[in-house]
């Protein structure tokens, strides 16, 4: 018997009154994530991928079915799901340095000084930014911005991370470095990661486990895709361009493509 | 300048290069480069009371535009008394009372309107209709309120400030972006921490740009609120040189109040800029 899940989701069902009636987004999703897990959901923009990451985060609430962590329903947003934002700029405490942006969550922890002095020391190294310490975010580019993003999320010490399209502002060559970077501290911290893109390549170099979403209304789990190949993975590896054909297969199958009706 | 009111186009300023002989092209291109160097600003007072002295003294009535070193002189005096110094103390504690007191009330009403949809349902409506009443709107009913002592002219000053500051508030906290408030909860903030701590930095940008509007105001609304009802400041002194028909002393007091709307301006962003400049980065 497999172990239990860190986050279960059972058919959770998302829908908003909108003009005409009722808008539902997200339908019956399913979903186990495993403690350690590299997953990514998988989606086209608009499909409910973002308010499922939410609804996990514990910001959005579900309109019917069930959200668990560790077997306790998910009503409330906490330190140990930690939401990340494509948006760096926007997320991160401009008027903060950004040693003071991972002390933020440190304070309100009541550390010792010291102990939140190394704690800094220790990410933002982690990070690449320790010689960066003192400027503030306006004065860092945009994967700097993203990596200071990681450095104070995983100070607070979460169980999960959860990644809204984190790198999809980015330039292609810093975002190939940020995919790097983030394994290699996925590796070093064996956090579960929730990585949102609507990117194929992006969730293939990635992630343990691919969950393709249907485009909504109606968005509901499409296909999961486990991929057991040894990163980095190189787009020429013939089982990686195999999968991306999968994946591809599966979308212009109409998977992902199709639209149903709007019930009303 | 950093500064100027109308943005120059270099392309206006070559075109008139063209025409015109060799000389008058050259003196152009010297009052060019003089008004783009550091001291446009001197230039630019010593021309204009160049033309308001010569105005004053062969075209226009002196005694309707009294000439600048007829208030030069007029000033001297009213300065040696203490009458200028003493008119400005006392209209200046009167403007920073109620700047301060609406400033206060603005922010603190700003961030329930923009935090409390509920707040901000009730209040905005009555804001929509209140914000057309000018400080001298509510002069007549202020003195039937508070009298015509210190309190009426706090009252005038505060209704003049707490507008700007409520309205730019609300817009900067609604401004907030989802994302900052997520992360500082999920960092573990929660309710008063994330106003103090996440909301209210955040919009301290906006903030300030209503207290300078507010502060701006302010001036304009001592005026009229010590003529119509007291008997010391500016706009006191203004109304008795009105009633003596002084325009000497008119021109000093409206020079004095000019004078002093910039440097208080000038104060308050340099504050700003030393104690909360690390706020305004966006």
């Amino acid at each position: 018997m497999a172990p239990a899940p860190l986050i279960s989701v059972r058919r959770v069902t998302k829908h908003y009154q909108a003009k005409g009636g009722r808008y539902v987004a997200l339908d019956g999703i399913d979903l186990d994530i495993a403690e350690g897990e590299f997953v990514c959901l998988l989606g086209a923009s608009g499909c409910g991928k973002s308010t499922l990451l939410n609804m996990i985060a514990g910001f959005e609430k579900a309109s019917s079915g069930t959200l668990e962590m560790r077997g306790r329903s998910i009503d409330s947003s906490g330190s140990e799901r930690m939401l990340f934002f494509q948006d760096a700029g926007a997320a991160l405490f401009p008027w903060l340095t950004a040693a003071e942006n991972v002390r933020f969550g440190l304070k309100l922890r009541s550390l010792p000084r010291k102990a939140q002095d190394d704690t800094i020391a220790r990410y933002l190294a982690m990070v690449g930014l320790a010689e960066h310490a003192d400027k503030f975010p306006s004065q860092l580019s945009g994967g700097m911005k993203q990596r200071l993003q990681i450095a104070r999320a995983l100070a607070i010490e979460p169980d999960v991370l959860l990644m809204d399209e984190p790198f999809g502002a980015l330039d292609p060559l810093t975002r190939r470095r940020m995919h790097e970077e983030l394994l290699r501290i996925w590796q070093q911290t064996r956090k579960t990661i929730v990585f949102v893109t609507h990117d194929i390549s992006e969730a293939v170099a990635l992630a343990d486990r691919i969950v393709l979403l249907t485009v909504g209304p109606h968005s509901h789990i499409a296909a999961t895709f486990s991929v057991d190949l040894p990163r980095p993975r190189q787009s020429t590896d013939p089982a990686v361009a195999a999968l991306l054909t999968e994946i591809e297969g599966t979308i212009d199958g109409g998977a992902i493509g199709e639209r149903e009706a709007v019930s009303s | 300048m950093s500064k100027t009111i109308v943005e120059w186009r270099p392309v206006a300023a070559e075109a008139e290069q063209s025409d015109g002989g060799p000389w008058t092209a050259r003196l152009a291109g010297l009052a060019r480069d003089a008004l783009r160097g550091p001291f446009a600003i001197v230039i630019s007072f010593v021309l204009a009371l160049a033309v308001w002295q010569a105005l004053s003294t062969w075209v226009i009535n002196p005694y309707m535009i009294p000439p600048p070193t007829v208030v030069f002189e007029t000033a001297i005096p009213m300065f040696a008394s203490g009458e200028i110094l003493g008119s400005v103390g006392i209209s200046l504690v009167r403007v920073l009372v109620g700047f301060f007191m609406g400033s206060a009330v603005g922010i603190v009403l700003g961030i329930l309107m923009g935090r409390l949809e509920m707040v901000n349902r009730l209040l905005d409506p009555i804001i929509e209709l209140m914000r057309y009443l000018s400080p001298t709107a509510m002069i007549p009913i202020a003195v039937i309120w508070f009298g015509i002592g210190e309190t009426s002219k706090y009252f005038l000053i505060f209704w003049g400030c707490f507008v700007f500051v409520l309205i730019n508030t609300a817009a900067g906290v609604v401004r907030v972006p989802v994302g900052r408030e997520r992360a500082a909860r999920c960092l573990g903030a929660s309710g008063l921490g994330i106003v103090l701590k996440v909301v209210l930095p955040s919009a301290l940008p906006d903030i300030i740009t209503g207290m300078r509007l507010a502060m701006a105001t302010s001036l304009m609304a001592i005026v009229p609120a010590e003529m119509l009802a007291a008997d010391s400041g500016l706009g006191y002194l203004l109304q008795t040189s009105g009633m003596l028909a002084q325009t000497n002393r008119i021109f000093v007091a409206l020079v004095t109040i000019s004078v002093l709307g910039f440097i208080l301006d000038f104060v308050f962003r340099l504050i700003v800029r030393k104690t909360l400049g690390r706020y305004m980065m966006v």
